[in-house]
């Protein structure tokens, strides 16, 4: 697969708010930082994916920054895998580990926003 | 093996990169008592905007050469960060055992205060220059706020603390303890005593880690001359050494807690308990904890309890950044590994002045550096 085209899927995922993922057709592992090589055995036999946006935090951190206010920012572990950096939008919520999220992609940048799962 | 060394550190230094630099290469010849005609070859590292803001140095090897008006018949330029100065040490003793060169000239360091100026730190260079790439895949890894070493230090911390247990005041610890080995080191930025309180007192730069708990960048250089013959210092050997670079995702290693130490420090094959001191990595509280765990002092999850019960001071049992670290020193050009390496020389020397410890023989040290934690070097020093 050229990365043009995983290019185009994940461009095209992220038009519509949804997050892309590859999939390793030889030895299963699913990652969301793209290449053409799956990055455990190599294998350019790889399936352009969506995911259902499900995941819990791995890991979490806040801070203020000068421009933005309060941000809200970590690690989410995906039902389908792989993990991947994205920003929280807590509403006030106490997200900690292991809270459910769901993620999406937002605006012309590709920002990816988690929200707690129960609201 | 090191026949000279210099290091000069300052919050902010008036005047270029290229001209402090000269200046702590000549200090260090002169201790070797050489001149820059016996030098044939040279080590350096770079990072963006740490020579006069400038994001690049075009064949930065060559400009540094040409500034000093010396013609290496060897030349290396490093990109490990803040280890690149550990691994300069094996290389340039290979490079002079195997007739490669007589004297190579080590040489790291920069601007601190340049990158600053702009707000933002080496590991977040592409938000002031669009054409700095941090992966291969930035444009859907950038989109959002934000990940630069404060916040990839703080989720390490906080995943450590929920998985471990580990509190704030148990990181505090390290800061409090290396302030104590500070306080008569000429270099210390920090003259008053520290306690937790006083740490977890300081503001949150990104929960759960405070200010007191990182490094602050400033100006300075380090060199160490490597030489076939050494006049002036004893003669250190390399006792073990190993290196490991996991260039993954933070996020996509096993997790977020283990970082390439646990793989240096296994092939050095060095008990660390077995050295007089050690430097150790501490561009945060955390980085050092998770770096006890890894080269073996602590098992994993354990280094919280470790640094309450273990007094980690230059007049404890088991005395950990002897001069402070560069907590204390402050960070020069976003890398510690000059202040660990010139803190170790010193020690082995018999030249820590205030702070030396009686009847050095060993140095462990472990460096850490790279875009997250990709980097890690052990090097066992002896006498
Ligand atoms: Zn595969």
């Amino acid at each position: 697969m050229r990365f043009q085209e995983i290019q185009e899927h994940y461009d095209v995922a992220f038009r519509r708010g949804v997050i892309p993922f590859l999939s390793c057709e030889e030895c299963g592992k699913s990652f969301f930082y793209p290449s053409t090589r799956c990055r455990k055995c190599g294998s350019a036999r790889l399936d352009k994916r969506l995911s259902a946006g499900e995941g819990k935090v791995f890991a979490i951190t806040r801070f203020r920054a000068k421009d933005f206010g309060e941000v809200s920012y970590g690690i989410v572990q995906m039902e389908e895998g792989f993990r991947l950096y994205c920003n929280f939008e807590e509403f006030g919520s106490n997200l900690e580990v292991d809270s459910g999220v769901k993620v999406g992609a937002m605006g012309e940048t590709f920002q990816l926003l988690a929200r707690p799962r129960t609201l | 093996m090191i026949s000279g060394f210099s290091g000069k550190i300052a919050k902010k230094y008036e005047g270029s990169a290229f001209e402090l630099m000269a200046e702590v290469a000549m200090d260090a010849l002169s201790m070797a008592g050489l001149g820059l005609k016996d030098v044939d070859g040279l080590s350096t590292t770079f990072l963006p905007g740490v020579f006069d803001g400038k994001t690049h140095l075009h064949f930065q090897a060559s400009q540094v050469a040409q500034y000093l008006g010396i013609r290496p018949r060897y030349l290396d330029l490093l990109d490990f960060g803040g280890a690149s100065a550990l691994a300069m040490i094996p290389r340039a003793i290979n490079a002079v055992a195997s007739g490669l060169a007589e004297n190579v000239l080590c040489i790291l360091g920069g601007k601190g205060s340049e990158v600053r100026a702009k707000g933002v730190t080496v590991d977040g260079y592409d938000r002031v220059d669009k054409g700095v790439q941090l992966t291969p895949f930035d444009r859907y890894y950038r989109g959002g706020f934000d990940f630069n070493p404060v916040t990839d230090y703080a989720l390490a911390a906080q995943r450590h603390a929920k998985v471990f247990g580990t509190r704030d005041e148990q990181r505090a610890m390290v800061a409090v303890s290396q302030r104590k080995n500070s306080v008569t080191n000429p270099y210390a930025l920090y003259p008053e005593e520290l306690t937790v309180e006083r740490v977890l007192s300081s503001p949150v730069i990104a929960e759960p880690l405070h200010l007191l708990e990182a490094v602050y960048p400033v100006d300075g250089f380090h060199a160490f001359v490597v030489s076939k013959r050494n006049r002036t210092l004893s003669d250190l050997r390399v006792e073990a050494y190993g290196e490991a670079h996991w260039p993954e995702m933070p996020c996509e290693l096993d997790d977020l807690v283990v970082t390439p130490a646990l793989e240096s420090s296994r092939r050095a094959g060095f008990d660390p308990r077995r050295a007089d001191c050690l430097q150790i990595y501490d561009s945060f509280t955390i980085t050092v904890l998770l770096q006890i765990e890894d080269v073996g002092l602590a098992n994993k999850g354990e280094g919280g309890k470790f640094v309450e019960s273990t007094d980690t001071t230059r007049w404890g049992e088991l005395p950990i950044n002897t001069g402070g670290g560069s907590l204390n020193t402050g960070q020069p050009a976003y890398m510690s590994g000059g202040v660990l390496l010139e803190e170790a020389v010193r020690q082995l020397n018999g030249l820590a002045g205030d702070h030396q410890l009686s009847a050095v023989r060993s140095v462990f040290l472990n460096g850490i550096g790279g875009w997250g934690r990709n980097h890690s070097v052990t090097l066992v020093l002896g006498v």
